[in-house]
């Protein structure tokens, strides 16, 4: 294969399986950060300093309890997804869920009670309500997005722990460094890791403009 | 529309923060309600918003209950904060906003003629969180009115504009009583409050301690006329028409008996030089102790007997020459005597 298509694809496969698992990793935190941030019950920051507690879950762990659940002889073996992109999807989406979290947790709830009564006292209905604090929260969710698909990204050990890093087919970015580190190919490891290194400045840029479009004046 | 609230309460960790509360605001009347701070005016009116349930009591609109219809009741009517909230938006994001929430044609047109009610027609693009306090204040105000409630209920307008922007809320609200739509308005300057106000209602302590139309509203305690700005305090006895504090003698139109407290505003005092031939029964001399600017207006110190605070023009203070010292006679209609009994 040519080099340069070769690096094409492994960057492209990057880049779709960390937006995926950032994707999937959003689906299933939104509306639990939502209805958290924005609900007052007891025990509310107890539950959130839980969850805080999950960003310090070592990456190398996820990847441990993914390869034993997927492995063949483990519960979910029959779907045969060990080394394959969805493994990795799953796993990168596990490692981004607290991220995730935390970040939209402190975007929502910058959203006041005075902000609530005033899109209800417009005539919003329960649902518009939801929809315009949402929308309110547009420039931390974002950011939040941003967060966690850079954190993802650069995730190397548990991914090639799931993934197995198969030329073609599961090799990414991170695990193409290493190799070519480790087999002493420098050329095409330095050259994924300046695309590698530009996307994550890019992203960073990207964070600290929506982190300033969202905060309100005090 | 007509706003009822009746036996409304609410409590906030077992502290009462209103009680017994009843108030009505008729159909296209401008109801003022006044208060010291903490009285529980804003919880009052968001109560009276539907954004806020009583602890008890209930709230009417057209004579029944909000509590069951609360979100479709809340779409004909508008709530104004103290604090303007917008959204994070343009200034016409902000002023379409009540209006894509409802169904309708001609949104744009709306949103434009109030941009220019409202002197913000060249910011329509603008973020409306780079808005400076007073225009800020204005896009809040045009936003409560473009889908034209029924009903609006204006907390402190008029809370840290400048003169532009106030002259610009007073020519709106003062549209809004012509279209006689009903008004209930929270607001500290008493001055311009009575101005607008069909009638008053003043909270004290989380209760509505008077109540009565703007003309015949008058304090029954010597605290509430020390909050309505009466200048002028002084007990003493009443009787046979006649009040006397220390050696002063005043004529009053009053039929009370015994201790008692007179009360007098400051402007409703006439200052001359030579003793007026008026329909004043009480003509008092004095002296002029001290000069206060107040505003465009100088507020005169005269110790006729007691010391009285009188308010006049700078040109007045000019013609009649008046500085410490010089001698001035006080003219007060009996009817312009407030007696509250002690």
């Amino acid at each position: 294969m040519d080099a340069g298509v070769e690096i094409l694809s492994v960057v492209l496969l990057s880049l779709r399986v960390s937006l995926l698992a950032t994707a999937l990793g959003a689906l299933v935190v939104l509306p639990a950060a939502f209805a958290l941030a924005l609900s007052e019950f007891k025990g509310r920051r107890a539950v959130i300093a839980a969850l805080n507690s999950f960003l310090s879950l070592p990456a190398v762990f996820i990847g441990l309890v993914v390869y034993m659940l997927l492995s063949r002889r483990g519960p979910l073996g029959a779907l045969e997804l060990l080394y394959t992109p969805s493994a990795m999807v799953i796993a990168q989406a596990i490692l981004a869920a607290p991220i995730l979290a935390a970040f939209f947790l402190s975007a929502f709830s910058s959203l006041s009670q005075a902000l609530k009564d005033q899109i209800l006292a417009l005539g919003a209905s329960r649902r518009q309500l939801l929809f315009a604090l949402l929308r309110e929260g547009r420039y931390g969710m974002t950011a939040a997005l941003v967060m966690g698909f850079s954190r993802v990204l650069g995730e190397t050990g548990m991914t090639m722990m799931v993934g197995g890093n198969i030329r073609g087919h599961t090799r990414v970015m991170t695990t193409s460094i290493a190799l070519g580190t480790m087999k002493g190919e420098f050329e095409t490891a330095l050259v994924l890791g300046l695309i590698l290194l530009a996307i994550s400045l890019a992203l960073n840029v990207c964070f600290q403009f929506l982190q300033g479009g969202g905060r309100r004046p005090q | 529309m007509k706003i009822e609230a009746r036996g409304v309460a609410y409590r906030v960790a077992g502290a009462a923060v209103l009680s017994g509360i009843d108030f009505a605001a008729a159909e296209g009347e401008t109801a003022l309600l006044i208060g010291p701070n903490g009285a529980g005016k804003t919880t009052l009116l968001r109560i009276l918003s539907l954004l806020l349930a009583p602890s008890a009591g209930e709230v009417f609109y057209d004579g029944s209950s909000a509590a069951l219809s609360a979100p479709l009741l809340r779409r004909r009517i508008s709530f104004l904060p103290q604090k303007p909230v917008l959204l994070n938006g343009s200034v016409s994001a902000n002023l379409l906003f009540p209006l894509r929430l409802r169904s309708g044609a001609g949104r744009e047109k709306a949103a434009r003629e109030w941009l220019s009610e409202v002197g913000l027609e060249g910011k329509a693009d603008q973020n409306a969180l780079t808005l400076s306090g007073g225009e800020a204040q204005r896009l809040a105000l045009a936003r409560a009115l473009v889908y034209r409630p029924e009903a609006i209920l204006l907390d402190e307008p008029f809370l840290n504009l400048d003169p532009l922007s106030e002259g610009i809320v007073e020519r709106i609200i003062a549209r809004l009583q012509g279209e006689k739509r009903t008004i209930v308005l929270c607001l500290h300057d008493l001055e311009r409050g009575f101005a607008f106000a069909d009638s008053v209602s003043l909270i004290e302590s989380g209760r509505i301690v008077r109540k009565g139309r703007r003309d015949a509203f008058l304090p029954a305690t010597v605290s509430q006329a020390r909050f309505l700005g009466v200048q002028n305090l002084f007990p003493g006895t009443v009787g046979d028409e006649w009040f006397e504090s220390g050696g002063m003698r005043l004529r009053v139109a009053s039929e009370l008996s015994g201790p008692a407290w007179a009360g007098v505003g400051s402007e409703e005092i006439i200052i001359s030089l030579a003793p007026l031939a008026s329909s004043a029964r009480n003509v008092l001399p004095g002296t002029v102790v001290s000069l206060r600017e107040k505003g465009k207006l100088v507020e005169v110190e005269v110790r006729a007997g007691p010391s009285f605070l009188v308010l006049v023009t700078r040109e007045s203070v000019e013609e009649l020459k008046l500085e410490p010292g010089a001698p001035v006679y006080l003219a007060i209609k009996t009817s312009s005597i407030l007696v509250i009994p002690a």
